[in-house]
């Protein structure tokens, strides 16, 4: 029966060629933007090293002060997290870094700009780093504020022309580091992101370690069992015992862990939001939304292409009809047509969307970029294909299905 | 004419209800993209106030921290002053001025005050020394710009742009009035009420976020770090003096002064990319612990208006003009396929004497008629955005004018994608079409 339909189908696409492109032309393009947006979220939102155990690790990205109508929002300080998030019970390890700052250096009359990173040294077992050469700095190092380094492989090229690195020496913002490592570069949409890295310590700033806000970004990982819930609660009731400092008008100072896709909603949402929940629902239902709309038009455009096609084929229905096929096997057989015909129209997005990614990748418009198509985006193009295919398909298979057989057969309205 | 194509209309709702549908989410769409495409275009238009031709943007960073006080504060204010004495030694340096919140970046400062009548005015604000007009070549249309008169006065020196003069002063000058503001009591943080504040002066603008950036009402704070950094017994004895000397009530505090985070420097011309190292350098030495990041503003500017103006638009601009190329392609489609179903009933037309160019004008009616309705569904559902408060920073008029532009563009739209099926219309022969099975 499915062959039957397809074969149909497929007679029917050779039918009218210039209508078939207008299909294909509309259907693709719009999976091509989907599947390009789908191929951003997957880059910035899925496992990939060093992030390797993203699926249990929160980050603490916003915390906020309030007091007599004032509103402090900003990333966490460092006395936030040492006071209240260390030893969570359901955190198998935990690690503070700063979100980077853009350090300046000069080699040879050249400049060089890099973002530059401070870190724990729990960051380097967080975060599973591929070292090219040398290793990370340890707790001796940041604890004594040894000017050591870490640098991605864009920065060697930049400083040294990419020969090996170690033991030489990078002047940044006045400070002389000596690089004992060299790391893969880290696409920039990813948190521990950097091309440069540096103990905690090393910072210049001197009063970091007193701050409840500032510019840290916190991050978890979870043991294997623990429930995200449960580590919410703790932090949750040990910040409700915060005191403000003296001489402040602070009255209360909240925080939150999230996932990274938490994190994005709560950045999304309109309005000041409430530290207690998070915002990942919030953030699919607006995705669907826009997607949804975002297919609308390219959907009513095939409605209205498929059912005047259909009209074509009055005298193909009245016969069906005619010899008993039921209405119900009419709408399934013109559902299945345009879901073939969507889903042509898919893979040949998904093709198109490789390209348009390529190109993304070589502007440099996000740096370090490596956006490529992998199995998952693939499943998600077609399922948004079959979502588009039905969107565009139901009313005009009703409209088939609907037709009076004897008007059909004689092939007018 | 038109009544009777209503009802032909009428006739094939079903089919003409989604061709219309398909035209209102054009219209929709169109009508999102030539608002934001016009709002831009004026926006564009509105003199900018300021020059970056040779100016080169330093980015100060100060470790904060360090418990803040007064002490340590007038040894910053002083040390950026040092800063600022060195780099104006440099023989490459025409002009060097500062600026609390540089230009091109997202650094906003909103505030609003409530005037002594009630009203609010809401302005973006910055706070900036004597130095910054020349450096930046502001134009200043009335008054002046801050100089040393402003030194130990009882009031705040501000600067506003001709808008703000405009709102608060009406056509009264606004230079060498006092700001007719409440005042309010101060917030957490701050160690001391606020003062008055006298407008000295009106700029033209001084449209920080650049070009695309909606004209608002904007204000410039005298930064004077400079008595900041000054010791405090000579600077209250001053002030006391010229208390005593105007014969008013000795206020208390002086002009509040904070860091600034960016120094504009305009070079003299045929400074080359080697200044850029020695000056960071010189900086460098002065202030070891700090950061400083220098770039020619017209490099920030450029990046600036790519991330956060052009590419979203150049992304929005595509999207939508896919849209309604696939859109034009689908309608034409659709027309035709009407066309061709219609044989029977334009042959009968023509059988009975309605010439070529008349059956050409029924088609052409038909799919103006059909935009029309579009329209004015559209019309009603983009009369709420207005209503609901969604416009944003575009203002009502420039709105109403993107709409019509918006209509006539989707008219001409509809029939471009009508002509070709007009044409096959023509072409019908009567007498075949009379016996189209």
């Amino acid at each position: 029966m499915l062959t039957n339909y397809l074969t149909l189908a497929w007679k029917v696409l050779q039918r009218r060629k210039v209508f078939t492109a207008i299909s294909l032309f509309g259907t693709s393009f719009t999976l091509v933007v989907l599947t390009v947006a789908v191929a951003l979220f997957d880059h910035t939102l899925s496992p990939m090293p060093p992030e390797v155990n993203f699926g249990r690790t929160l980050v603490m990205s916003r915390a906020r002060m309030q007091g007599d109508g004032n509103t402090w929002q900003s990333a966490p300080g460092y006395k936030l997290v040492n006071d209240y998030a260390r030893q969570l019970p359901g955190v198998e390890l935990m690690t503070v870094q700063t979100a980077g700052s853009l350090a300046t250096s000069f080699v040879d009359g050249r400049k060089i700009e890099s973002t530059l990173k401070h870190t724990d040294a729990e960051f380097w077992r967080v975060y599973q780093f591929a070292f090219l050469e040398g290793s990370a700095y340890g707790g001796a190092d940041v604890d004594s504020a040894r000017l050591v380094m870490v640098i991605n492989e864009t920065s060697r090229k930049r400083f040294f022309g990419g020969a090996p690195a170690i033991g030489r020496y990078i002047d940044a913002d006045g400070q002389r580091f000596r690089v004992i490592g060299v790391v893969r570069d880290v696409p920039s949409l990813r948190t521990p992101s950097a091309d440069l890295y540096a103990p905690l310590s090393t910072q210049k700033s001197k009063g970091w370690q007193e701050e409840y806000l500032g510019d840290f970004t916190p991050a978890f990982l979870l043991a294997q069992n623990a429930r995200p819930e449960d580590v919410r609660a703790e932090l949750h009731s040990r910040m409700s015992t915060w005191k403000s400092p003296e001489k402040s008008n602070w009255k209360t100072l909240s925080a939150n862990l999230e996932t990274p896709f938490e994190g994005m909603g709560r950045n999304l949402y309109p309005g000041e939001t409430d530290f207690t929940r998070t915002y990942g629902g919030f953030l699919t239902m607006l995705l669907a939304g826009a997607a949804l709309m975002f297919m609308a038009l390219p959907a009513i455009n095939l409605v209205n292409l498929n059912v005047s096609r259909i009209m074509e084929r009055a005298s193909e229905i009245g016969v069906r009809k005619a010899f008993g096929a039921s209405s119900r096997t009419l709408v399934v057989q013109f559902l299945v047509e345009n879901l073939a015909l969507t889903i042509i129209g898919g893979v040949m997005g998904f093709l198109l969307a490789g390209f348009v990614l390529r190109s993304i990748n070589q502007s440099g418009l996000i740096p370090y970029a490596a956006l490529t198509l992998n199995p998952r985006i693939f499943v998600w193009g077609i399922a948004l294909a079959v979502v588009f295919g039905l969107l565009s398909g139901v009313y005009p298979a009703w409209r088939m299905s609907r037709v009076h057989p004897v008007i059909a057969l004689k092939g007018t309205r | 004419m038109a009544l009777h194509l209503l009802k032909l209309i009428w006739n094939r709702k079903r089919a003409n209800f989604l061709i219309i549908t398909e035209i209102l989410l054009s219209f929709l769409v169109l009508a999102a993209v030539t608002t934001v495409a016009v709002h831009y275009w004026r926006n564009y238009q509105a003199p900018l106030g300021f020059s970056y031709e040779r100016v080169w943007d330093v980015l100060v960073r100060v470790p904060r921290g360090i418990e803040s006080t007064p002490e340590v504060d007038r040894e910053r204010f002083a040390r950026m002053q040092r800063l600022i004495d060195a780099a104006r030694q440099m023989p490459e340096v025409e002009s060097i001025g500062h600026l609390q919140l540089g230009t091109f970046r997202n650094w906003q400062w909103n505030s609003d005050l409530t005037l002594e009548d009630g009203r609010r005015v809401e302005y973006n604000g910055n706070r900036a020394d004597d130095e910054l007009a020349r450096t930046l070549s502001i134009t200043v249309v009335d008054g002046r710009w801050f100089s040393r008169e402003d030194v130990g006065q009882n009031w705040d020196a501000i600067v506003i742009n001709r808008r703000m003069a405009r709102e608060v002063f009406g056509e009264a000058r606004a230079a060498g009035q006092m700001m007719p503001a409440e005042q309010r009591p101060p917030r957490p943080g701050d160690a001391e009420a606020n003062r008055p504040q006298r407008v000295v002066g009106v700029i033209e603008d001084f449209r920080q976020f650049g070009e695309y950036s909606t004209p608002a009402n904007y204000l410039i704070v005298r930064n004077d770090i400079v008595t900041a950094a000054a010791e405090p017994v000579a600077a209250a004895s001053a002030e006391a003096a010229h208390a005593q000397a105007s014969g008013t009530a000795p206020q208390p505090g002086h002009a509040r002064a904070e860091l600034p985070g960016v120094l504009s420097i305009r070079v003299r011309p045929g400074v080359t990319a080697e200044f850029e190292e020695r000056l960071v350098n010189t900086l460098q030495a002065q202030a070891p612990d700090w950061s400083f990041s220098m770039k020619p503003t017209e490099d920030i500017r450029t990046e600036y208006l790519r991330n956060n103006y052009l590419t979203p638009l150049a992304i929005l601009g595509m999207l939508a003009g896919f849209l309604l190329l696939m859109v034009a392609l689908g309608l034409s489609g659709v027309l035709w396929q009407n066309v061709t179903q219609r044989i029977r009933e334009l042959g009968l037309r023509r059988a009975k004497g309605a010439d070529r160019a008349r059956i050409k004008q029924q088609i052409f009616l038909e799919i103006a008629l059909m935009t029309g309705i579009a329209m004015t569904v559209g019309a009603i559902l983009l009369a709420q955005v207005p209503m609901l408060g969604w416009l944003g920073p575009v203002p009502p008029v420039l709105y109403a004018f993107s709409l019509a532009l918006s209509a006539v563009l989707l008219f001409l739209l509809t029939s471009f994608c009508g002509w070709y099926p007009s044409l096959l219309a023509t072409r019908i022969p009567p007498a075949e079409a009379l016996r189209y099975e």
